[in-house]
């Protein structure tokens, strides 16, 4: 069963301050299958996103209890290593947000401050993770120059390689798509669907069609509770709960 | 539908009286702002440019009781054909002297070149010991005057010239007719001023309040040729003019009409020729109103009252000799080099202290620092500091490390005060250019997997380094314009700074001296042009620096 599920959560709740923003969350993560998270604005998807890899650490005044668990461990236990534990799992925020450095230096970060110093090792992790993250052919020649002159798409693309440098086993993604124009989109799509065959990866949306377009497994949020989950073709044109169905048809959000 | 188009076709083109209002608002408000721009760029530009053409070229008037010019050949009278030339090494850097200073020179009153040519040169005397020897004292030496100790006797001219080519300093005095030999070798001769002007007493005398003070060499060509007929033309008494001349035959009178007149001018209307400087005294002395010119030497000896004349010097005051030579004699003579010297050091060195200290600082206060009371007294605290006047941290600096700590006055006291005098700017501006950097990039970064530590090291202040630059642009131009803060604590030796602790003048520290001591306001704003270059200089630097930078920021 722990090979099937990558991640478990159990009963999640989290607080910002007296605010409960969700509620008894039970979920599943499916390995080598992509995860969409849907619902409306403020609806709890991308904080549960958060608790996932722990960003939401470093807000001042959450509170979590409940259990999250990767590959069986329990990721908020005191002794679990946040550091280790991001480096399984990775995240891709909403606006594309290369460093201010050359297209090179940012995806060798993340193996510098792991450690990496290497030069031919570093020069192969880079050219691997940006061929995975199918940027190769549009950057090899200017891998020195600083990668803000990128497109947005390409911007984007460099920080899923970014995050792949790291050899991540999960990757997070919180709506990837919403500062992109549809061409770039597109190619984003594409390209987590090529990623799924090695990596498990969760994806934050707003985008009905996208979720319906590349995900295998569908949650849908309301107010801090996960109302349904199921895979995609079921939520999408079978949902049981009747809000479900209000929203995907787009009655309200 | 229609309706809507047809309104809009009656008044879409014509002006309502709001848009009007609006415009004419918008109008005056942009009329305001370029104005207030004007006026403060303006007067930017009049200071800088002012203190930069000052700083370039000296202008100044400088009266002295001869006539502005002079020629080579120093002529007696009656020895028509024995002219003298005074030559100097090639490396004085003068053009032409007066008579006083040639007496002064000679008799070793005067052992330095320092207060004559600006340069720190000893003089050394050659003289023509043969025939021209009782000319030359005639001509230049008053009664009691003898050549100095010093003096050495050569027994030809072409020994002279060699003499002065071959010694720095060197000045001598040769024969006209071996003029030819000073091609090639290294020394030139010199215009000589000796002309002086002399009038009736009554004329210096005030009268109505008015009283002459001097004259310039154009008044007194007008004077000659005859444009000015009475003293209260020239702002005088009111005194008809009367002008005495030598005659026409006379060495003094060519010399004269040589310097003063061109060449299709003429002395007019004069009231008496002379042959004598004793008749001409004499004239002087009994008719209201008269004027001749004579020798300095001769007017002196025979009592005439010579009249202050005043000459416009403009030359370039900022040479490369100003840049690179050394201060001599308090600042007066030789140039800023090692000014420059150290103050570059001082900066420097205030740089390799602040820089880090401030970053670190404002790192700490933004990135760890819980952001509660104590954080924002803290940085109450330095928003203060940095509006204390330098002065106070000159009196803290001089307290603590010169006294207390007993550094002693000198560059690490004066750079160590500075420094705390900096660190509030620099912790502002590195604060402000830290908070500015996206937090999106700190997440990134942790969510890569990053410590904090590597993430504020690695991605924060990299990409904060723009603004912290500027900010240390900002303290840097504050430091090398810092004078109250260093005078207690860095010291005035003038000297290139030997070590931490020696004594070492800034610009601005010399700035200072030179304007309060009134030891020269020529030099003082060509210390200012340096000042103002340097910091010019700096800011380009960072300006391609951060721009080099900032390409990387996309």
């Amino acid at each position: 069963m722990q090979t099937k599920h990558k991640i478990t959560v159990d009963k999640l709740n989290f607080f910002y301050g007296d605010f409960q923003a969700l509620k008894d969350i039970d979920m599943n993560i499916e390995i080598n299958k992509i995860t969409a998270l849907i619902g409306p604005s403020g609806c709890g998807k991308t904080t549960f996103l958060k608790t996932l890899n722990r960003m939401n650490d470093l807000i001042a005044g959450v509170r979590i209890n409940g259990q999250i668990l990767y590959e069986g461990i329990d990721i908020y236990n005191g002794n679990c290593d946040v550091i280790e534990l991001r480096k399984k799992i990775g995240m891709v925020f909403q606006k594309p947000n290369p460093f201010p450095m050359s297209v090179y230096d940012n995806i060798a970060y993340g193996p510098r401050v792991h450690g990496i110093k290497n030069k031919k090792k570093l020069d192969e992790i880079v050219e691997k993770s940006i061929k995975r993250a199918a940027l190769w052919d549009e950057v090899k020649d200017r891998l020195r120059k600083p990668a803000l002159g990128l497109s947005g798409g390409q911007q984007q693309r460099l920080c899923i390689a970014r995050v792949l440098a790291v050899e991540p086993e999960v990757v997070l993604m919180d709506e990837p798509t919403s500062a992109l124009d549809p061409i770039s989109t597109g190619k984003i799509e594409d390209l987590l669907d090529e990623l799924k065959v090695n990596y498990t990866i969760v994806i934050v949306t707003h985008n009905m069609q996208q979720a319906g377009r590349i995900s295998d497994t569908t949650a849908f949020f309301l107010n801090g509770v996960m109302l349904e989950a199921g895979p995609t073709d079921e939520i999408f044109y079978k949902p049981k709960n009747k809000r479900t169905e209000d929203y995907i048809s787009g009655r309200f959000g | 539908m229609k309706q809507e188009e047809k309104s809009l076709k009656n008044t879409g083109f014509v002006l309502s009286p709001h848009t009007r209002r609006v415009r004419l608002a918008e109008t005056s408000a942009k009329m305001a702002l370029w104005i207030a721009a004007g006026i403060t760029m303006g007067t930017l530009f009049l200071i800088v440019g002012y203190i930069l053409v000052r700083g370039f070229v000296s202008d100044i008037r400088i009266q002295f009781e001869v006539l502005p010019e002079g020629s080579k050949v120093i002529a007696n009278e009656g020895y028509a054909d024995q002219g003298i030339l005074v030559i100097v090494n090639r490396d004085i850097r003068l053009k032409d002297m007066t008579i006083l200073e040639v007496t002064d020179l000679f008799s070793g009153e005067l052992d330095n070149w320092g207060g004559i040519s600006e340069q720190d040169i000893d003089v050394r005397v050659y003289a023509q010991n043969g025939s021209i020897r009782d000319l030359f004292e005639r001509a230049v030496f008053l009664d009691e005057t003898q050549f100095s100790e010093d003096t050495v006797f050569a027994d030809s001219d072409r020994q002279v010239i060699e003499s002065v080519s071959n010694t720095r300093g060197g000045i001598g005095f040769i024969s006209e007719t071996s003029a030819e030999y000073l091609n090639g070798s290294d020394a030139k001769p010199l215009e000589i001023r000796r002309i002086s002007v002399a009038v009736n007493g009554e004329i210096l005398r005030a009268s109505n309040g008015m009283r002459l003070h001097y004259l310039t060499g154009e008044q007194i060509k007008d004077i000659f040729i005859g444009t000015y007929k009475n003293w209260s033309e020239l702002g005088g008494a009111d005194l008809p003019i009367l002008p005495a001349v030598f005659s026409e035959d006379s060495l003094i009178r060519n010399e004269f009409e040589e310097i003063l007149l061109d060449t299709d001018m003429r002395i007019h209307d004069v009231a008496e020729v002379v042959d004598s400087n004793d008749e001409l005294a004499q004239f002087l002395a009994r008719n209201l109103g008269s004027i001749g010119f004579a020798y300095y030497n001769d007017a002196l000896m025979y009592e005439m009252h010579v009249v202050n004349i005043e000459r416009r010097e403009t030359e370039l005051n900022l040479d490369a000799a100003f840049i690179l030579e050394e201060p001599r004699r308090a600042g007066r003579v030789g140039g800023i080099s090692t000014i420059i010297l150290n103050t570059l050091f001082m900066i420097f060195l205030t740089l390799l202290l602040a820089g880090p200290i401030g970053v670190a600082a404002a790192v700490y206060l933004t990135e760890y620092a819980r952001q509660n009371r104590i954080n924002e007294i803290l940085r109450f605290g330095t928003e203060t500091l940095a509006g204390v006047p330098s002065i106070i941290f000159g009196l803290f600096g001089f307290i603590l490390f010169v006294m207390y700590l007993d550094i002693g006055v000198g560059l690490f006291s004066g750079t160590l005060t500075i420094t705390f005098m900096i660190l509030p700017t620099i912790i502002r501006a590195a604060e402000e250019a830290i908070k500015s950097v996206p937090q999106s990039m700190r997440e990134s970064s942790l969510a890569l997997g990053a410590t904090k530590w590597q993430t504020v090291t690695r991605v924060v202040v990299p990409a904060a380094i723009p603004g912290i630059m500027t900010g240390l642009i900002l303290a840097i131009g504050r430091a090398v314009g810092e004078t109250a803060a260093l005078l207690f604590t860095m010291g005035s030796d003038y000297r290139l700074a030997r070590d931490f602790l020696s004594s070492a003048r800034v610009l601005s520290v010399h700035l200072y001296i030179l304007v309060r001591e009134g030891i020269s306001f020529e030099r003082a704003f060509a210390t200012g042009t340096i000042l103002i270059i340097i910091i010019l200089l700096i800011n380009f630097a960072t300006n391609k620096l951060i721009g080099r930078m900032a390409r990387m920021h996309g």
